[in-house]
């Protein structure tokens, strides 16, 4: 019972982080692309309840920043202007999950205050919205090409398993052949075939076709091995007796068989996905500016001075190893939930 | 009279990975005509189950070899293609399989194992499929339809399973049923509920049967006509009761002849139960 309770409440904060990033627009107090050229690399903002007076306050408040006129890049606390934070303030229009247009968001100060929960980069933009912004094309590039390489991974492994003979091992051949390559450098190689400026959507496209393409042969091989043990079970062959064809077989009978292989790849697969776009925008290979991703969050520490100087930079980094975390927890409770069932 | 399914000089060879093998079904030849239940019966590995699937063809292509011929409604089954067979294959000819306790999937409503059975022959909609088999579920005994309908497999008791296969098999009306152990499985009571109710039907439909069973007391029950086989060979053909009283192979005489003891100790056995 305490399993099952972990992997709810593992279960329900992914699902509110999921939430958080679909509705960016409305939780971000800025626009990805909104810069401030007055405040680059401003560290996270602190919120205080207590005035320099001693006064406490029931609405938090933060303090403006004064730009240091002896180095570039470095503040000091201007402790004479003081922003209360408002919530559900208008501010910069966006549309909620794509859709509808608003102006409300979560909190945010009157200008010119700023509020920046996670620091500014090299333009003085809001790393926390760029955050969030970021998440939903990471993550939407990490939950499609899952999708794809599980779709694959099931037509090819269904087929193999269900006809086995040469179509079998020509597919599973091809599939060592995939899991073999180093698919890092394969990226490179498609990348550097394409024209140097393609359009951003193609971009995406790209990076979610080339790592979901990649990735099938694991889960293929998963599905095989179930196709193989499920064709041969009674009912199927009962099935048969009964005039049902190859494809209705696969359909009803064989694969409700590997949905929980499938679920639990799934699981296994998005954060490796979303991993492997972080990748290949860290690299610049991925979603250019100013459009953020988490890996274009993170190339900023390409830099040296960015990397020893500006602690905010990396936590992007930070906030992600919990996300990963989650997923690995919910996999491992899915692997154990579906053992118990006998095949 | 016309015979329905005409089997002549069947054999079943199996590839082996040494070459050649003895025959597992060895120049077998037999005939039902309609309304007939044929029994067939043998012991264990003698080839019975081979002849019930050689006959739908759906010995695996591959690992095994069948020739001679396979009359049915004067259309030889050994020379149709995969897709010609799916259409006679629960539609014309139904195979009970062996252990029908699991020949049920395990994920899927039965009500919709049966429908499915109509769907495949039938250019029915789903709902009429449904209705189908709902009502085909009321033809082989059960009362309430809707539970059972929308029942899993593991929630039925073995019995019920039993008359689930057999509502599958008999849901498009075929004119040939061939039962491969059918009762193998289930108790004394359940196994004369099952025999009792293929009887019915049978009376109702006119269908014929191939009944394999090694249980001699089912084939006495059940069959018009007996068959005998042992390693791959038929030893003994005759009607029912000239078997039982002068059969000219020993093996016959020694399962036939197990009859009236076995009888005798279940009837003691049943005696003893009511007196406790």
């Amino acid at each position: 019972m305490k399993g099952s309770r972990t992997f709810w409440t593992v279960l329900i904060l992914l699902a509110a982080f999921h939430a958080v990033v679909l509705f960016a627009g409305f939780f971000a107090p800025y626009g990805y692309s909104r810069q401030n050229r007055d405040f680059p690399y401003a560290p996270p903002t602190r919120i205080h309840f207590v005035d320099s007076h001693g006064h406490f306050h029931l609405r938090p408040f933060i303090y403006g920043w004064q730009a240091s006129s002896d180095s570039y890049g470095a503040y000091a606390v201007d402790s004479s202007e003081t922003y209360p934070i408002h919530f559900f303030v208008g501010g910069a229009r966006y549309e909620i999950a794509g859709l509808i247009p608003s102006r409300t968001h979560l909190f945010g100060v009157t200008a010119p205050g700023q509020i920046s929960l996670m620091g500014t980069d090299g333009y003085g933009r809001d790393q926390f919205s760029r955050f969030l912004y970021g998440g939903q094309i990471s993550l939407a590039a990490g939950l499609i090409a899952a999708a794809l390489s599980l779709l694959l991974g099931l037509a090819i492994g269904s087929l193999a398993g269900f006809y086995g003979g040469w179509l079998d091992n020509a597919l599973m051949r091809g599939g060592d052949l995939f899991m073999a390559l180093p698919w890092l450098y394969l990226l490179f190689a498609v990348r550097a075939a394409m024209p140097l400026h393609i359009a951003q959507g193609q971009v995406f496209l790209l990076i979610v076709v080339v790592i979901g393409l990649i990735g099938w042969a694991r889960p293929a091989r998963l599905i095989r091995g179930v196709v193989l043990s499920a064709k041969e079970r009674n009912f199927v062959i009962a099935a048969r007796g009964f005039g049902a064809s190859d494809f209705y077989l696969l359909r009803r009978h064989i694969l409700p068989h590997t949905y929980s292989i499938l679920l639990t790849q799934m699981t296994l697969l998005i954060p490796q996905y979303i991993l492997a776009e972080v990748t290949l925008s860290f690299l610049g290979l991925g979603i250019g500016q100013p459009l953020p991703s988490w890996g274009s969050l993170l190339s900023g520490l390409q830099q040296y001075y960015v990397l020893a100087s500006y602690w905010w930079m990396f936590l992007p980094a930070i906030i992600l190893i919990p996300v990963f975390l989650g997923y690995s927890r919910i996999a491992d409770a899915l692997q154990e939930r579906f053992a118990v069932v006998p095949l | 009279m016309q015979s329905l399914l005409e089997v002549h000089n069947l054999t079943v060879r199996y590839r082996t990975a040494s070459g050649d093998a003895a025959p597992s079904v060895d120049g077998v030849s037999f005939s039902i005509a309609p309304g007939e239940t044929l029994g067939l019966m043998g012991e264990s590995g003698c080839g019975k189950s081979s002849i019930a699937l050689a006959l739908l063809g759906l010995l695996p292509t591959k690992q095994a070899q069948v020739t001679g011929s396979i009359c049915f409604r004067e259309c030889n089954l050994l020379g149709l293609r995969e897709r010609e067979l799916q259409k006679i294959r629960g539609a014309a000819i139904s195979l009970i399989y062996q252990e029908p306790e699991i020949a049920l999937s395990p994920v899927m409503r039965v009500g919709a194992q049966v429908a499915e059975v109509i769907r495949a022959h039938a250019r029915d909609s789903w709902s009429q499929c449904r209705s189908g088999a709902r009502a085909m579920l009321a033809r082989v005994g059960f009362a309430q339809v809707d539970r059972i309908y929308n029942a899993y497999p593991h929630q039925l008791s073995g019995g019920q399973r039993q008359r689930i296969v057999l509502a599958q098999a008999l849901a498009c009306e075929p004119s040939l049923l061939i039962a491969d152990e059918p009762t193998a499985h289930l108790d004394l009571r359940s196994q004369g509920e099952f025999l009792g109710l293929l009887e019915c039907l049978k009376r109702d439909s006119g269908i014929s049967i191939l009944l394999i069973s090694h249980t001699p007391e089912i084939q006495m029950r059940m069959s018009d006509r007996l068959m005998v086989m042992r390693a791959g060979r038929i030893v003994e053909h005759g009607r029912v009761d000239e078997l039982a009283g002068n059969s000219r192979d020993r093996y016959t005489r020694a399962i036939l002849g197990s009859l009236a003891l076995s009888r005798d100790c279940a009837e003691n056995e049943f005696a003893e139960s009511a007196v406790r």
